[in-house]
């Protein structure tokens, strides 16, 4: 995984920003990485990984993740599909062991546009852009990916979605890297 | 009516791509430009004239289609420069195109538009569409909200054009309007594309002028999207393309023969005309070889050219190329060349100018040079004639194997750039292509009429640079070949002699003397001449791939414009010979032998001469433009010495490998 790489897709926390964390602070238990810009209190899958990073940084061994990261991402999207039954962040919620702090409200939960499911619908955060390149971002934004809008992905192997009336194709590299908050998943509907 | 002297108006028409801004141009101005399926590709001007009633004579620039006036791209910054007049006089209308089925996004752009223009007529093309999905616009209302005349029309059926044309006439003499700063309706200020007041603000809009809800395209479309989802698919999708690119160059070869045979006939006939009526000497000479010869093997390839053009419009009208391009995406990415690259690299095998123009609309500057770089090795139109001249010469009887060995010097072309995109990508323009967005325009029933003019204006500009160039270069080739003139060598004398002696007793043997003595003369004329002493100069370099003085002389005439090969060699082997002025240049060339007897090109050095072909850059305004695009004369220089030097590579492999068989 590179350093530039979200360890925290939920609240786009970097493997690099980890790291700076870890050697600026020094947190003594690894629930205090939470305090890297919310690292781990989203979706909340990302704590087993944040603790492992801590435990290599505090035996002496570099913090790094060796994964890729679009295997990252697939591993942690495997992982939801196995408890669809129960919304995530409160499934994650229930298993709260105390080493991290306790999730507030349960968070929107945001995926990689890649990750999205042929005819499920999602909103766009804008927020969730701001890591892009700046031509990149406003492109989006004018060929109508603008700040909540909707979108529904199209079924088929490419990445292609429809806003409003416009389809637009999306190459892997920026699938990857534009976040979405499903509005409904046929999946999780009882 | 009298006829009142009045300056024409000048418009600009710009939009989002995709709305159809061009296929209006061509409507209004009887057919010159291209129509944009692909974002930007009419990233160059392109201007023309209409009329209004009253003879107001209006001048329409067509501008690239964008997404967004503040976006950094070339486009952007092309019409932003035209609305500002900084290349020239302001335009004094801004004709806004907006497609009436999306309207959602396009109003968003038009406020933006709006904000910086006094004189501005909306056109709401595709309103007939807009009605058959049962959206109703009421442009009165819309006019009012955006204060501007607001015109519905259908580029496609030509409906509302006419009311157009008046309304850009009548507003250009009418009052400035006033820009909405403030109010309920007004657009937000300093807001974007994509920026979320300006999205409610043309939400609010749409909803004014009873939009209503649209049917979602997405829910509606299953058709549609089944057939992305096939032309997109990483194996499905490029085998779909592989299979429309097989069928097009096959229908382009079988159905450009016709015209091509024609063509060749009525030159041949020509040239035979002008030998006649001309007194023999210099001047017949001068017209029949030199300028009916030379321009015959390059027009001849018209009809090629122009069915190209005409076939490739027809799939970027219909919605495939777009897909096409995503579905490369895979395949170019892996040679570090985005998908957008894939519409100049096609463009490049109609001619490499068009192609490397059009890499504007490739945003990331590094992805650019490298498309620039390679989009020369794709074997452009003008490759064509020397093509079909040496296969039909290697492979005459075998029609199918022919087509195979033309399918092999395309795929040679594109194996050689995706592979010099690679090395590139490892050396001199490190790091990786940009990543790929790309709108999918709706699936249409192509315009003929817009094919049939991109065409004819393809077919134009091919025959300028016909008449021009190449007609230079044919007439300097025939000088060099024909002067200094050779006298009579002993053993022509000797041969006439006894030939004018045995005219009495016999005569059909007289004749075939006096023809021998012909082909001795002219050999001996095509030794001494210029370029014969040229070709002595340089045959040494050109020994490895087996060519001859004759073809040396030929390749290079064509250094400077590779379709002048043909027609040189045919000058070439043609002098002289006045009984064969009207063959056609195949039968001539295949009929040519050395000195020693041995067929002019042998098989091996055939196939030498075509490898060269296929990889050397052999094109002076190639240069010219990459110089002009990359402002400097370093890419230029490179990329001819890398090609120059590759193809003379190759072909001395293929020369040696041919050899051993």
């Amino acid at each position: 995984m590179g350093p530039d790489e979200h360890v925290c897709v939920c609240h786009r926390v970097s493997l690099r920003k980890l790291q700076g964390f870890l050697a600026r602070e020094q947190p003594r238990v690894p629930s205090q990485l939470s305090e890297c810009l919310g690292a781990g209190t989203g979706c909340g899958w990302c704590r087993s990984e944040l603790e492992r990073l801590w435990t290599r940084w505090s035996e002496g061994s570099e913090p790094t993740i060796d994964e890729d990261w679009s295997r990252y991402l697939g591993r942690r999207e495997m992982d939801k599909k196995r408890k669809n039954s129960v919304p995530l962040a409160i499934a994650n919620q229930s298993q709260y062991d105390g080493s991290m702090p306790a999730v507030k409200a349960p968070e929107p939960i945001r995926i990689p546009l890649s990750q999205l499911k042929p005819g499920q619908r999602a909103r766009v955060d804008c927020t969730t852009l701001d890591d892009l390149p700046s031509g990149d971002r406003c492109l989006l934004a004018a060929m109508g990916l603008g700040d909540q809008c909707e979108l529904k992905r199209c079924s088929g192997h490419a990445c292609i979605i429809a806003v409003d009336r416009t389809k637009i194709a999306i190459g892997p590299w920026l699938a990857d890297r534009v976040f979405v908050e499903p509005i409904d998943d046929p999946t999780t509907r009882p | 009516m009298t006829a009142v002297p009045i300056s024409p108006v000048t418009t600009v028409l710009v939009g989002n791509p995709n709305v159809g801004k061009t296929t209006l141009f061509n409507r209004l101005c009887g057919l010159r430009a291209r129509t944009a399926n692909y974002p930007g590709s009419t990233v160059e001007e392109h201007l023309g004239r209409s009329w209004a009633n009253d003879g107001t004579a209006i001048d329409i620039v067509d501008l690239p289609g964008m997404y967004g006036l503040h976006l950094e791209s070339p486009e952007a910054r092309v019409v932003v420069r035209a609305l500002e007049g900084d290349d020239g006089p302001a335009p004094d209308v801004v004709t806004i195109v907006l497609d009436a089925t999306n309207l959602g996004r396009n109003l968003q752009f038009a406020a933006t538009v709006l904000r910086r223009s006094t004189r501005a007529v909306v056109a709401l093309n595709l309103s007939d569409e807009a009605s058959r999905q049962g959206l109703t616009i009421d442009t009165a209302t819309l006019g009012t909200l955006l204060r501007c005349p607001v015109v519905a029309i259908s580029a496609r059926t030509g409906s509302g054009c006419l009311d157009l044309v008046e309304t850009v006439a009548g507003t250009a003499r009418g009052p400035v309007r006033l820009r909405q700063v403030d109010g309920p309706h007004a657009p937000p200020a300093l807001a974007e594309p994509g920026d979320r007041a300006l999205v409610e603000w043309a939400g609010m809009v749409f909803a004014a002028c009873g939009g209503g809800s649209t049917t979602d395209s997405s829910d509606s479309d299953t058709f549609a999207e089944r057939l992305d989802m096939a032309f997109t698919h990483p194996i499905a999708g490029l085998a779909i393309f592989a299979i429309v690119m097989a069928g097009l160059f096959a229908s382009i070869y079988w159905l450009a023969q016709y015209p091509m045979e024609w063509i060749d006939m009525a030159f041949g006939t020509l040239g035979g005309l002008a030998h006649e009526l001309l007194p023999a000497g210099f001047l017949a000479d001068l017209v029949s070889e030199g300028v009916v010869g030379g321009i015959a093997g390059t027009v001849v390839f018209l009809p090629q050219i122009c069915l190209l053009f005409f076939l490739l419009a027809l799939l970027e009208d219909c919605g495939y190329l777009a897909r096409a391009s995503f579905a490369m995406d895979r395949v170019m990415r892996r040679f570090g060349l985005p998908g957008q690259s894939f519409i100049p690299l096609l463009s490049s095998h109609a001619c490499a100018l068009p192609g490397i123009m059009a890499t504007r609309l490739i945003p990331n500057t590094r992805d650019r040079l490298a498309t620039i770089f390679v989009a020369p090795f794709l074997s452009c139109s003008a490759r064509v004639p020397v093509y079909v001249l040496v296969i039909s010469l290697l492979l005459a009887d075998h029609p199918l194997w022919a087509g195979a060995a033309f399918v092999g010097c395309y795929a040679l072309g594109a194996t050689a750039a995706l592979f010099t995109a690679w090395i590139l990508g490892k050396t001199a323009l490190p790091g990786r292509a940009a990543p790929m967005v790309l709108e999918l325009p709706a699936y249409r029933r192509p315009d003929l009429g817009v094919a049939i003019s991109i065409a004819a204006s393809r077919g134009g500009i091919f025959l300028r640079q016909a008449g021009s160039i190449i007609l230079a270069i044919c007439i300097a080739m025939w000088w060099l070949s024909a002067f200094p003139q050779v006298g009579e060598t002993a053993q022509v004398s000797a041969l006439r002699l006894e030939a004018a002696a045995l005219v009495q007793v016999d005569a059909e043997g007289a004749a075939g003397m006096e023809a021998n003595a012909d082909r001795l003369q002219a050999r001996a004329q095509r030794a001494g001449s210029f370029a014969g002493q040229l070709g002595a100069v340089f045959e040494p370099a050109f020994r490895p791939l087996g060519m001859d003085r004759e073809v040396v002389v030929a390749v290079l005439s064509s250094f400077l414009a590779r379709e002048v090969f043909v027609s040189s060699l045919k000058v070439l082997v043609g002098a002289g010979d006045d009984s064969e002025v009207d063959e056609s240049t195949m039968a001539m060339v295949r009929q040519s032998t050395r000195a020693d007897g041995t067929p002019l090109l042998d098989h091996p050095s055939a196939i030498a001469l075509l490898v060269f072909y296929v990889l050397a850059l052999q094109c002076l305004p190639t240069l010219a433009v990459v110089r002009r695009e990359t402002g400097s004369w370093k890419w230029p220089l490179l990329q001819f010495s890398y090609m120059s030097g590759l193809a003379w590579c190759a072909g001395a492999l293929a020369y040696f490998i041919a050899g051993q068989f």
